[in-house]
């Protein structure tokens, strides 16, 4: 088949990428011509990415899709391992690539109010298309070195757009408020880069073990071999749980899961807009998607196989998910900035999807129940997600400051953007019948068909972060919405910022403890959006708070309505099966195991099991919402006060403001360690090591020589062991240095030191 | 198969036309200097050059229907006369070496438009890729030596090209020192192989000396083997002339000297190792050599502050990535050995080039003081950024395809712990390319940063050699099978080499 003839087969699956990529390059030119189209350019493009996307869709109701296309040969190794070029169109690709698409398309339209009048916006809308691009061929790509391309591409561009604001202004840094310390969005970008960094190092190891064994990284041929390499693998006792847990390197690092979750808070350096699309919705997710992925040849090989070790894919990635979820549930319920709170629930979230995914494997039945659990979640989750970030885009745009203690008693001012970010909340917070409640229902029923006892143990610590989930939703969205409006509002609203006391504590109180915190009250930072908003502020010195403009809460707007009937579909599929959601989700996987030939044993779930899943979510929800309802609602106890007078509380409070001691552990020992190193190396190594090493080979080759000849020059012993002395090694160092035929006499020494250690290398082998 | 005497000269095309353009070059300096004309010289040499690549090309095309060319040197014939070897890996690389030296030279018609002495460069330059012609075509051990020291003399001289300065000397002086104390090993192992086996031709090596390495003598001659190549193709722990001598050096030779000298050395181990030995004897040793290489040198290089010097250090860590290719003693391996060689040599290559036309400009190597030259030197930059991105290794280049090879290969021989090292000391690498990258890029610290776009032809050339790492890294297949049919000459074509000559 010629290559046309082939794109033709599914013109969506290639043309969603394509196209984004294609605009990405075309901006830079675009924006010579006006920003105005270059503006609407990316809209269109956008589009295009979404239109290509949804045409894919009919294959998920005809059940018939096109599976592997396959276009080109990219590499060919000798030995036959020839690396291809192509898309993978099947259930979960499509599922994925349209979510991403809609919701890039929603946000676009959304940056164009939020982004208005940045003077940088062609650089903005390069990296968003990019970005667009890339993750759709992260989605599709049929291999994993395809996919590997677009994995880091989708990294280039998050850090791109974390350090956004590469010139570091003051207003724009995060964290805080001091004495908590607080990081420029380069730094942040950086923190990411290095992070994700690490697990792709691991990620790829594995990618180098796998293509040994399978010769091949098509996904299709990886599931269909499965049989072979993974008997293989396992044939060497450790590798396999090796390979896993490499892999798993990669998905962890994306998706910010425990221990390399500490990025995604600070990612929140960027605009807004990213933070919903990159670090909310869909790249976060690449980590889960991919997990998905690859999770039939593990499932095939512990059940199929009957190997033991295949099984640490799913106890690792389920224990580290309901971890995960808890620990970043726990520092949500703490946090001051607004979108910190949103990007801890993020990766509590992500948690819940990853064990999700890791029961599935924990017992046979369990398998379509886990991926159908997880992949929902991940679906439910974007649509809020993004709605939330975008709503809290909107508020923090309006009042300028990014810590929710500085806000309080919005309703009045922005009516339309607190009903629509409240109905988002109270889907995250799994409120029946929206659509967060349906899908974290499933995650728990798909950990209860699973039943074995580490399924039921991570199964009771995901109720209990359901429980806090709903507390710090209440907390959010209470300090931002209702009571009172604080100090800061209030001179906003009167006197523009510029006249802003030092505040009193504002009306939550929730100031962080003294031990840590001191009175953050008194040195608020205000955010400044810079954008026609503050010029138009200069103009008038009084600010006046006010609803977004349509065009920014139109996209969040049609958000939360898919929210919502993916909510009453849940609802309705109660009694219609057919229209459930949930249901059908699991009968496109259902569609695909069959396609790929992957034997699954289905297990029937009791309506006892299915009520058991519902009332756990029932009493999670009621012991977070009692909590919730008196410190925020009701408003009975001061939640400051509260914890302050209990020493216990307030260690727990300063342990989790202070991250569990995580983030300033990993810097204490990664960036401190690494500079100390560093120092060390530079000081110890190179000028004492270097010159005491090759001195004192230098002084035992000169008395071999001396012995051999008989001539014992005391002279030049002595002046080559002074060179080891300690006190001198600056000196010595420097002028070693300057002299360099000082050091020649060891380069020569050298030769002679490794032959030395050849030959004995040699014999001993020998 | 047949023995090929395809030459007037008695010596192999391309390596007749560098010698005598190196002869001729003296000549042409002076009628320029006569007639007052300008660029001869320059021109002459990118003629040369150009014209070595094609009879590359010519004779890769004799090659094609054979296993190897065998030409006699002057009519003799082995055991004892001198004898050339051409088979796919000697395609590979001379093709190598003439692709880096065009572009070179080209560059160098610019760059070193200022100096004196250009007569004495041009003939060195084109003497030294004579030197490394000559080597990777030799057949026998002493052509191959004599060569060698055509390479190095040159090269000595040219390291302290700029001699008006202390530096430049004294790093050609300890070059010279080091590669003398190196060649005298290499001397030893000949006259040990040929008390051996009183021959030093590489076919009648083989047949008679391979796979008794259980021999004591050649257990010495293993090691010294490995000193005599290994200083040149800077090995931990003697790579120590390096970080001085490429620095110092003029840039364009920085890049002959990083792009393709030491790996020409590193051939020559690679050759011999193969002619004599079992790979399973050396697997352990060269592994050990490998991780050392790149683990110190990649310590070594986040520290320095000097650009070029940073890139020396570089170029010692890309060493032990070649040398894992090699511990495998695989086609495979060795494949992405040679593969690397071709693809570094363009990187680095191409780092030196931009780097100098960033020295050049500015007056400086101290990365410090180099802050926002990207801004004033966009191209140079782009070019510069392209070639780190492949020196790291990062996917669409094609540093990334050949480390794919290289560390997969070592999986493939039971090694996975050498993939491991290999990856993380990759991916560790990235953190100084991106330090310069960054200093490049950011914000000048005095607003009047007096530096402007180098000249066209050195923009041109960094340009092309960009676009080249992003061609052969999306798509690499072409020159993969090009180094796997020099890999398998290598493995393989030894057995057609010695049916060749003895009967």
């Amino acid at each position: 088949m010629t290559p046309l003839e082939v794109i033709l087969e599914a013109p969506g699956a290639w043309f969603s990428w394509i196209i984004p990529i294609i605009g990405a390059l075309l901006m830079p030119l675009l924006g010579r011509i006006s920003n105005r189209v270059r503006d609407y350019a990316a809209v269109l493009f956008a589009l295009g990415a979404v239109v290509s996307t949804a045409t894919l869709i009919p294959n998920l109701f005809s059940g018939e899709y096109p599976g592997d296309i396959k276009i080109a040969t990219w590499i060919e190794l000798p030995g036959g391992h020839p690396i291809e070029v192509g898309v993978l169109v099947d259930p979960l690709s499509i599922l994925i690539c349209n979510v991403v698409a809609f919701i890039a398309f929603l946000i676009v339209v959304y940056s164009i109010g939020y982004m208005h009048g940045d003077p940088n916006l062609t650089r903005y809308w390069f990296f968003f298309l990019f970005f667009i691009g890339n993750m759709l061929l992260l989605v599709l790509s049929d291999n994993l070195l395809q996919l590997l391309v677009g994995w880091e591409g989708v990294g280039l561009c998050s850090y791109g757009l974390i350090g956004y604001y590469y010139r570091d202004e003051k207003e724009r840094w995060l964290g805080g408020p001091p004495p908590t310390k607080m990081y420029p969005p380069s730094h942040a970008g950086m923190k990411a880069f290095v992070v994700t960094g690490i697990g792709d190092v691991f990620l790829l190891a594995a990618i180098f073990i796998i293509f040994n064994y399978a010769g091949t990284l098509n996904f299709v041929e990886l599931i269909e071999k499965a049989p072979e390499w993974v008997g293989a693998i396992s044939a060497i006792p450790g590798l396999l749980s090796m390979t896993a847990i490499f892999f798993l390197g990669g998905p962890i690092g994306k998706s910010a899961q425990f221990p390399l979750h500490e990025w995604l808070p600070e990612a929140m350096a960027g605009p807004t807009s990213v933070s919903a699309l990159i670090h909310a919705a869909t790249m976060v997710k690449a980590g889960v998607y991919l997990v998905a992925r690859i999770s039939p040849i593990f499932y095939i090989g512990a059940y199929s196989l009957h190997i033991e070790e295949a099984t640490v894919y799913f106890i690792a990635i389920a224990s580290i998910g309901a971890f995960t979820s808890f620990l970043a549930a726990s520092q949500a319920m703490v946090a001051l900035e607004l979108k910190k709170v949103l990007a801890y629930s993020t990766v509590s979230q992500i948690g819940y999807m990853m064990l999700g995914l890791g029961v599935s494997g924990l017992s046979e039945g369990a398998y379509v129940a886990g991926l159908t659990g997880g992949v929902f979640h991940l679906v439910s989750h974007a649509l809020f997600k993004a709605a939330l970030f975008l709503c809290a885009g909107s508020v923090i745009h309006t009042v300028e400051t990014i810590y929710m203690s500085n806000m309080g008693g919005l309703k009045r001012y922005m009516p339309i953007t607190h009903i629509l970010m409240l109905l988002a909340t109270l889907s995250l917070a799994g409120i029946p019948p929206l659509s967060g409640f349906w899908s974290k229902d499933s995650i728990f029923l798909a950990s209860l068909t699973a039943g074995t006892p580490l399924a039921l143990t991570l199964l009771a610590v995901a109720v209990i972060t359901a429980a806090m989930t709903l507390f710090y939703s209440i907390r959010y969205i209470s300090m931002t919405f209702y009571g009172p409006s604080s100090k800061f509002i209030q001179n906003l609203e009167h006197g523009g910022h510029e006249e802003k006391e030092p505040g009193e504590r504002s009306i939550t109180g929730q100031h962080g403890p003294s031990t840590s915190g001191g009175d953050h009250g008194g040195s608020l930072i205000k955010k400044e959006i810079q954008d026609a908003e503050s010029v138009e502020h200069h103009a008038h010195p009084v600010h006046h708070i006010h609803e977004a403009s349509p065009v920014m809460w139109v996209p969040y707007a049609i958000l939360v309505i898919l929210v919502l009937a993916v909510g009453i579909l849940g609802l309705v599929g109660l009694f219609a099966p057919r229209f459930s959601p949930e249901m059908f989700i699991e009968k496109q996987f259902e569609m695909m195991l069959e396609h790929m030939e992957i034997p699954v044993h289905m297990e029937h779930v009791e309506v006892s099991t299915k009520i058991m899943a519902v009332s756990l979510s029932a009493a999670a929800l009621l012991m977070g919402g009692i909590f919730g309802w008196v410190f925020y609602i009701a408003r009975k106890i001061d939640s400051w006060l509260f914890v302050s007078r209990s020493p216990i509380l307030k260690g727990v409070h300063t342990f989790l403001w202070n991250r569990w001691y995580m983030n300033p552990s990993y810097y204490r020992v990664f960036v401190d360690g690494l500079l100390w190193m560093k120092q060390l190396l530079f000081n110890w190594v190179e000028t004492k090591v270097i010159d005491r090493i090759s001195g004192a080979v230098a002084s035992a080759f000169e008395a071999a020589s001396n012995l051999l000849y008989g001539v014992f020059e005391i002279h030049g012993m002595e002046s080559i062991i002074n060179q080891g002395v300690p006190s001198a090694v600056t000196a010595i160092y420097h002028k070693v240095k300057r002299v360099q035929t000082g050091l020649l006499s060891y380069n020569i020494v050298y030769l002679v030191i490794l032959m030395i250690i050849l030959l004995i290398g040699m014999l001993w082998m020998m | 198969m047949v023995i090929q005497e395809f030459s007037i000269t008695q010596l192999p095309l391309p390596l007749t036309i560098l010698l005598l353009g190196g002869l001729f070059t003296p000549i042409l300096g002076s009628i320029q200097k006569r007639f007052r004309l300008k660029r001869i010289r320059e021109f002459w040499a990118s003629i040369v050059v150009a014209l070595t690549l094609y009879s590359i090309y010519l004779v890769n095309q004799q090659l094609e229907s054979k296993q190897v060319l065998v030409v006699y040197l002057w009519g003799q014939s082995p055991p004892l006369g001198g004898s050339f070897e051409i088979d796919a890996l000697s395609i590979f690389m001379s093709g190598t070496i003439a692709f880096l030296g065009l572009l070179v030279v080209i560059y160098s018609s610019k760059y070193m438009e200022k100096e004196g002495r250009l007569t004495e460069f041009y003939t060195l330059v084109l003497l030294m890729m004579a030197g490394m012609t000559g080597i990777v075509m030799a057949g026998d051990f002493f052509t191959l030596f004599v060569f060698w020291e055509l390479m190095g003399l040159s090269s000595y001289v040219l390291v302290a090209f700029l001699k008006s300065r202390w530096g430049p000397v004294e790093a050609g002086f300890k070059y010279l020192l080091m590669s003398a104390t190196a060649s005298a090993f290499l001397l030893l192992t000949m006259s040990l192989l040929y008390g051996m086996a009183g021959t030093l031709n590489f076919a009648y090596l083989a047949s008679s000396l391979r796979g008794s390495a259980d021999v004591a003598w050649m257990t010495i001659t293993f090691s010294m083997l490995i000193i005599g190549f290994g200083v040149k193709s800077a090995i931990v722990p003697l790579h120590t002339w390096l970080p001085d001598a490429h620095p110092e050096a003029p840039s364009p030779i920085s890049a002959l000297l990083s792009g393709v000298v030491i790996e020409t050395g590193l051939y020559g181990l690679t050759r011999l190792l193969f002619i004599l030995f079992e790979p399973d004897l050396f697997k352990v040793t060269i592994a050990s050599l490998a991780v050392v290489t790149m683990s110190l040198a990649n310590i070594w290089a986040i520290l320095q502050q000097d650009i070029k010097r940073l890139l020396a250090y570089s170029s010692i860590a890309q060493i032990g990535y070649m040398l894992i290719g090699i511990s495998t003693g695989t086609t495979f391996g060795v494949m992405g050995t040679f593969l690397h060689v071709f693809n570094h040599s363009i990187m680095k290559g191409l780092a030196f080039l931009s780097a100098g036309s960033i020295v050049q400009k500015t007056g400086t190597r101290d990365i410090q003081r180099l802050k926002g030259v990207g801004r004033r030197m966009p191209y140079t930059t782009f070019a510069l950024l392209v070639a780190f991105l492949g020196l790291g290794g990062v996917p669409a280049t094609n540093g990334f395809i050949s480390k794919l090879i290289l560390f997969g290969s070592a999986i493939g021989a039971g090694m996975p712990l050498l993939t491991v090292i290999g990856v993380l000391n990759s991916a560790f690498s990235m953190a100084y390319y991106l330090r310069v990258i960054k200093t490049l890029v950011s914000k000048p610290e005095k607003e009047s940063l007096d530096v402007s776009e180098a000249p066209i032809i050195m923009v041109g050339v960094t340009t092309i050699m960009a676009i080249i790492i992003l061609v052969t890294g999306l798509f690499p297949n072409i020159l993969i099978e090009m180094a796997n049919g020099a890999s398998e000459s290598l493995i393989k074509g030894l057995d057609y080499y010695i049916r060749a000559l003895i009967p």
